[in-house]
């Protein structure tokens, strides 16, 4: 029989998932004989066997990963790296036909010292992970020991990221520390074969986590926890219940009495809620779920998703997400959850009910009182979450790592689904990027992200650490909870930055931050202007180095400084509309929208009203404020704001001008929650029948809008012209259908102007990439309407689908931007963390 | 007023005017003789023990605003200075610096207030000096004040005696000061008026200290509002603050005002509003004496500072505790209250 000695490196997600049990059993099964480690980048198997049964391990190997596991790459090593004296006995049983023999061999030591692996990196901190299906049968089945344990877990589920304390991802290091395994669970734990070999979450009734129920006193509740918590919740108390990554306020979806107490105790008059159901099929009563979004829902990570809302919803769920279009929805992803939908269907021994509608519908919303971060501590739940929640779902197994659900919006049978925010099942999984050509590639860089929806990114040379959601940084909480993000993976990760990477914003804490670190390291620190970030961002999901034309659209970003050589307007300019070139040098401004007061500065994100009043005065139509503005004791003096330009800063940005759109169409004055406005006017447009009719949205419409040129901008995009034309044409009173219908149009203008804008820079620069990024491209509308323009005039549009449109990626882009710009340029003198 | 030729006969004229306006309100000299500010250098017998000295220019525009001028501001912005030194005021001197062509009749309002403001807060003006410049290079009048303090029972006052645990007091209503000044800027026309909180608040802190020697430090939150002043306490005291919002005295005619503005009233100017921050036991104690003060009749308990929670690199955080049980930053500002909502 004619046999090969072959080797393969694997890099991407392969180690602490299940990994090498599934390449054990894998090998096996292909006949294949050999053995696998872990190394400095991710796992090596040597195979000895026939070709065909190689080929087939490889291709399975690709087709059958483990839940949790992603390659990134799969290399061939050539036959001088594969240290063949150490394979001679599997190459000597082959050679004498036996049966196949595979190995799981420890780290060789001469692989974590070579010079290759100088990132010492041992393993990768996965994320948590919903529970599996064969854990969720075990829960279920009254025949198995761990019958209704709500701790089950195995390699392929269950929690990593937020009970890891230091790697390597060893028992010790996590928060399960102090429960020591029984004897049958360290069987499990020990068995290669075993679904639980190595997790080390692993534990059962006897020997592992309990759960108990207490009042907001703090007393305990007698009876069985799971029980007694689905009893309160029917009887429409509020519940905080402990999580994966925090804890969440849970309360009956389906009593709006309850859904109003919650909101009332938790001071959030309108923001949505999401909800959790049992299955698709319960969800399926309130929103459409195509099978790409049941996919998603079902996934690992467990996401909550954004899903078109079914007609009447309102009429039915109350108070949970009023005047939108659409509804987060969730399902059950711990043992927890899963228990208390099974309780609710009446606990079957069978599991035909998993596919059936069920009736309990929760409100589950994050546990953060106002903005701050997450509560995962048992003691802080109770003393900062009993003015909200009645009762407490606790257990003993410590959260160490906040992390929050992530939020997606379903996609279409045309487009996928979109991240808006980064947490749980997601973070802190690497983002791959593109090897630098020069000494710099080594560089560890830590980018700090923005003031608001934070995030951090940390690079160990082509592997970029991308943290989850940290939030705004306007409280202790959320500035101390980065700083601990950049502790604990420098510790588990065993690095230090080379490069800090900061926004230019001028007051803001993660610049301080940067600013610190800095200091204290003694290292460089760059600045990236917020919307080149944005941009480059998008680069880094599409992996692009070309120079592209952005476009970026939001609500505010602070000019400034990027990268030293490139400059993005003043320091001070608020921008929020911008066109720029970027390249891997730096970025230039190409322009922005043409400027308008900002009266009251960030009184008037919060009021649209203020934003309308703004563009009514720059059109020549300041009579019309106080009129249209007769309920806000402010309109009259907002004139006089707007005369003396007194606190009326000058802004471009595009997000006012939606919350100003808003207001001129009287649907929405005041934003209660962050882009409550546009999200109105997204839903108003998306309501239009006009939109259905064919002829009328075929036909194109003239656009309006003037591109004119400053001495610093070439390109100035004026929409007022398209204001001109809504003022007179919403003169109230409004009806909804010409709200809904001037919505629409109003999108359409935009995209029109935005695409003519594009064009022009295009025509000037000669290139046709184009990358549109900023939170305003959450509005969908405009974001397909806009790609679809652009693609039609023969253009590349790249447009995030994997990471965060909004801020939430600042920080990605600002690293991204960083190591271009390093690509180009000769590696400095810096302090590599190699001597420390 | 005319400057150039005759400048020096003119200037002689005009600190005749001050002396004549300073001895009628009975706060020129130091010894009751009723001799004017000299010119030359006055001579004075220092108390025993400490004294303590302070300056402070004045420039502001307008010069006149609802609840005073440049002239009392001069005054109460240097007493007040050296009250929060622990120091009772004993005298000042006055430097002015006057525009060509500044009317002589507002000179003389601004001097009268001046007069007045001294007498009230018990202080002499011993010494002064005036300089005219070309039209257009002055805003009207710059006024500079002196004052030497002597200290009162040589109290340990200063922002190291701070510790975690310790309360702070606010004398009254924040931000009038300010907006008073901006509207009156503006020409913004508020429907009630609000007037400039700027008053001496020696008298006050003479009695807090009588009460509670022990007070950790006093502090007048004048331009960055209480929010900067508070930062700056943090910094020098490395402990964090928490603020209680509810608790912080806003008037309803300041808070819309800012409201309207966009404005936090908690970054807006005061120039007779001090902090004192005194240990726990001694807080009611205080507030009390400060109750029955007529500058203190609206004093409060703000909040209190807490131990640092930046770890190992100090950062000093001012948190502000919303009515909901939220957690706001109060971070410093260095400059204009800039937008910072996407
Ligand atoms: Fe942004
Ligand atoms: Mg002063
Ligand atoms: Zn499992
Ligand atoms: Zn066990």
């Amino acid at each position: 029989m004619k046999w090969q000695i072959q080797g393969f490196a694997i890099k991407g997600i392969v180690q602490g998932v299940g990994f090498r049990p599934f390449v054990f059993n894998l090998a096996k099964q292909c006949d294949c004989s050999g053995d696998v480690c872990n190394n400095g980048l991710g796992v090596e198997i040597r195979l000895c066997g026939q070709q065909k049964n190689i080929d087939l391990f490889i291709q399975r190997l690709q087709s059958e990963l483990p839940r949790l596991a992603r390659i990134n790459q799969i290399q061939s090593l050539p036959e001088n790296q594969l240290d063949i004296e150490s394979f001679s006995e599997v190459i000597e049983s082959v050679k004498n036909n036996q049966p196949a023999i595979f190995a799981i061999r420890a780290t060789p030591q001469k692989i974590a010292n070579s010079a290759e692996n100088n990132q010492k990196i041992s393993t990768l901190i996965s994320p948590d992970a919903s529970l599996c299906d064969d854990c969720r049968s075990e829960l279920l089945d009254p025949k198995n020991p761990r019958y209704r344990y709500p701790f089950i877990n195995c390699t392929h589920c269950g929690p990593r990221y937020t009970i890891i304390a230091d790697l390597p991802y060893d028992r010790p290091f996590t928060t399960m520390a102090g429960f020591e395994l029984c004897k049958s669970c360290q069987q499990e734990y020990s068995d290669p074969q075993d679904r639980r070999f190595h997790a080390q979450p692993n534990a059962c009734n006897t020997c592992g986590p309990q759960l108990s129920l207490l009042n907001n006193q703090g007393q305990p509740i007698d009876g069985d926890p799971i029980e007694q918590t689905l009893e309160r919740l029917r009887q429409g108390e509020i519940l905080a219940i402990k999580g994966l990554g925090g804890f969440h306020l849970v309360c009956d979806a389906n009593n709006a009495d309850a859904v109003a107490k919650l909101r009332a105790r938790k001071h959030r008059p309108a923001k949505p809620f999401a909800v959790m159901a049992a299955n698709t099929a319960s969800l399926e009563r309130w929103v459409t779920i195509n099978p790409s979004t049941a996919d998603l829902l079902k996934s690992a990570q467990a996401p909550i998703v954004l899903c078109q809302k079914q007609s009447q919803i309102e009429l039915q769920i109350n108070g949970v997400a009023d005047g939108l279009n659409q509804l987060g929805v969730m399902l059950p992803y711990t043992p927890i959850h899963w228990l208390l939908f099974h309780q609710a269907a009446g606990q079957p021994a069978t599991e035909a009910w998993l596919n059936q509608p069920q009736d309990l519908l929760l409100v589950m919303t994050s546990a953060n009182p106002s903005g701050e971060p997450l509560v995962i501590d048992n003691r802080e739940a109770i003393n900062r979450l009993s003015n909200i929640a009645d009762y407490f779902l606790l257990h003993d197994r410590d959260i160490l790592i906040r992390n929050d659900d992530p939020l997606l919006i379903a996609g279409t049978e045309q487009q996928p689904s979109i991240m808006i925010r980064r947490g749980r099942g997601y973070a802190p999984a690497p983002v791959f990027l593109p090897k630098l050509l020069n000494k710099n590639n080594d560089l560890n860089i830590l980018a700090t992200g923005s003031y608001l929806k934070n995030s951090i990114c940390y690079s160990q040379g082509e592997m970029a650490h991308f943290s989850q959601h940290i939030g705004d940084l306007n409280c202790v909480g959320n500035i101390e909870f980065q700083k601990e993000i950049y502790r604990h993976l420098s510790q588990a990760y065993q690095m230090q930055p080379d490069i800090v990477i900061a926004d230019s914003h001028p007051e803001s804490p993660a610049v301080r931050f940067a600013q610190q670190i800095s200091q204290q390291l003694n290292i460089p620190l760059l600045q990236v202007q917020h919307h080149h970030a944005h941009i480059a961002a998008v680069m880094a999901e599409y992996q692009l180095a070309q120079p592209v034309i952005g476009l970026a659209l939001d609500g505010l970003g602070f000019g400034g400084q990027s990268l030293d050589i490139s400059q993005v307007a003043d320091n001070k300019s608020l921008l929020g509309g911008e066109l720029l070139l970027v390249n891997a040098d730096g970025c230039q401004h190409l322009g922005g929208l043409q400027p308008l007061a900002l009266p009251g500065g960030d009184a008037a994100a919060k009021a649209p009203w203020r934003m309308a009043a703004s563009v009514l005065f720059s059109t020549g139509n300041s009579q019309q404020i106080k009129s249209r503005f007769k309920d806000f004791a402010a309109a009259a003096f907002t004139e006089t704001m707007l005369q003396k330009q007194l606190n009326c800063p000058k802004t471009s940005s595009m997000g006012r001008l939606f919350d100003a759109c808003a207001s001129l169409l009287n649907i929405c004055q005041v934003n209660s929650f962050e882009a409550e406005a546009a999200s109105k006017l997204e839903a108003a447009a998306a309501k239009d029948a006009s939109q259905s009719n064919s002829a009328a949205a075929s036909e194109q419409p003239t656009s309006l809008a003037r591109i004119t040129s400053s001495s610093s901008q070439p390109f100035v995009l004026d929409l007022l012209p398209i204001f001109n034309v809504l003022i007179q044409s919403s003169i109230p009173p409004i009806s909804i259908s010409r709200q809904n219908q001037l919505a629409y149009w109003f999108h359409q203008q935009l995209i029109e102007a935005l695409a003519r804008w594009v064009i022009s820079a295009s025509k000037k620069t000669g290139i046709k990439d184009i990358c549109l990024s900023g939170g305003c491209f959450l509005n969908q509308i405009l974001a397909q309407g806009l790609q679809q323009k652009l693609q039609q005039l023969g253009f590349n549009v790249y447009l995030p689908i994997c990471h965060p449109v909004n801020d939430g990626s600042i920080s990605l882009g600002q690293l991204y931007a960083a190591r271009m710009h390093l690509n180009k340029v000769q590696p400095q003198q810096h302090k590599v963390s190699g001597d420390k | 007023l005319i400057h150039g030729g005759g400048g020096r006969a003119m200037e002689q004229l005009i600190d005749q005017l001050f002396k004549a306006e300073f001895i009628k309100a009975g706060v020129a000299g130091n010894d009751g003789t009723g001799e004017g500010p000299s010119h030359d250098a006055t001579l004075v017998t220092p108390p025993p023990g400490q004294l303590a000295v302070s300056t402070d220019s004045h420039v502001i525009t307008p010069l006149f605003f609802p609840g005073g001028n440049i002239g009392s501001l001069a005054v109460h912005g240097t007493v007040n200075d050296l009250a929060m030194g622990g120091a009772k005021p004993l005298w000042l001197s006055a430097g002015f610096i006057l525009e060509e062509g500044f009317p002589l009749k507002e000179l003389q309002t601004i001097v009268r207030s001046m007069a007045a403001a001294a007498k009230e807060a018990e202080v002499k003006i011993i010494t002064g000096d005036t300089k005219v410049v070309e039209k257009g290079k002055g805003d009207g009048v710059y006024i500079n004040t002196c004052g030497i303090g002597h200290v009162i029972n040589q109290s340990k006052i200063g922002p190291q005696y701070i510790q975690p645990g310790d309360k702070i007091l606010i004398s009254g209503f924040l931000g009038d000061h300010g907006v008073a000044v901006m509207s009156q800027r503006e020409n913004l026309g508020f429907e009630s008026e609000i007037l400039s909180d700027s008053q001496s608040l020696n008298g006050l802190v003479a009695e807090m200290l009588e009460a509670v020697p022990q007070v950790h430090c006093l502090r007048d939150p004048t331009r960055g509002g209480l929010a900067n002043t508070l930062n700056e306490l943090v910094q020098s005291a490395r402990c964090d603050v928490l603020l209680q919002e509810a608790t912080i005295p806003l008037r309803p005619a300041v808070n819309g005002a800012c409201e309207f503005l966009g404005l936090d009233p908690l970054y807006v100017a005061n120039e007779g509003k001090l902090i004192a921050i005194c240990s726990a036991e001694d807080a009611d104690k205080l507030l009390q004496v400060m109750h029955n003060h007529p500058k203190g009749e609206s004093a409060a308990i703000i909040g209190e500072f807490v131990a640092e929670k930046s770890g190992d690199n100090f950062q000093g955080y001012l948190e502000m505790e919303t009515p909901y049980g939220g957690k706001r930053l109060l971070d410093w500002l260095n400059g204009e209250q800039l937008p910072r909502i996407c």
